[in-house]
């Protein structure tokens, strides 16, 4: 499993995201799993531009590793604490008028992965996310 | 992220193909917004060759849907697979939108909602 790190800008959206649909694919995951995958990956980094680095730039780091049938992904910053864990959930039952923009990214890590955990350790925000490898 | 557009009877039909994220998800807005500019009101929107979807795409579509409903206009969907599918379930917006199983049923069923 290769570690990736980069600069966490929107540029990089397309490597990082290609970065983690490839380990994916390597541990063993059907495609269409490891497709989503790659979403909560591309929703983290977005986060991590948004609310780590709102106004300075850093790195990101993506490390994988495979453990009793699960594939584990961590994303890494050195930006301000942002808890994404702790996050109100978008109200997905409203209609056209009344649905706002925004909230989803979040939404998306909660429900495709099967865990979702955050924690500030020297001086990073480290964000972890599981998904089953089988059926 | 790729599109095929145009006019089929009363209603402009967009061929969606690629992946619509946190890139290229503002060109999805600007297709709907020039579209409903010059007037057009009905909009069917064909998944079938979009591989990849994120929430900035979701947004994109949210922000044209509300556009074209000011316009007194409709959106609707056909051709949704894999994750794209799930990405619409989980969302919610597989039941704010109409969605179709194919753009054939989508074109029969007129004026979308």
């Amino acid at each position: 499993m290769e570690t990736l790190r980069l600069p966490a800008r929107m540029e990089n959206l397309s490597a990082i995201r290609s970065h983690g649909l490839e380990q994916a694919l390597r541990a063993g995951m059907p495609e269409d799993r490891a497709r989503k995958v790659a979403l909560v990956i591309e929703e983290s980094l977005v986060n991590v531009v948004q609310y780590a680095y709102p106004a300075s730039s850093g790195d990101v780091e993506l490390s994988f590793r495979l453990e009793k049938g699960l594939f584990y992904v961590c994303i890494r910053d050195w930006g301000r604490p942002f808890d994404p864990t702790g996050c109100e959930e978008p109200d997905v039952q409203a209609c056209l008028e009344e649905r706002e923009l925004g909230g989803l990214g979040i939404h998306f890590i909660r429900n495709l992965a099967d865990r979702f955990e955050y924690s500030w350790h020297e001086q990073a925000n480290s964000l972890t996310v599981c998904f089953k490898v089988g059926p | 992220m790729e599109f095929d557009s145009g006019k089929q009877g009363n209603a402009v039909v967009i061929k969606v193909k690629g992946r619509m994220d946190a890139v290229s998800a503002p060109e999805f807005e600007t297709e709907c917004g020039n579209w409903v500019e010059a007037g057009e009101k009905i909009l069917i929107v064909d998944l079938g060759g979009l591989e990849y979807i994120s929430s900035a795409g979701l947004r994109s579509i949210l922000a044209a849907a509300k556009k074209i409903k000011a316009a007194q206009g409709g959106i609707s969907f056909c051709n949704l697979l894999g994750m794209v599918q799930e990405v619409f379930s989980i969302s919610g917006f597989a039941t704010m939108f109409p969605i179709h199983g194919s753009l054939e049923e989508a074109l029969s069923k007129g004026e979308p909602s």
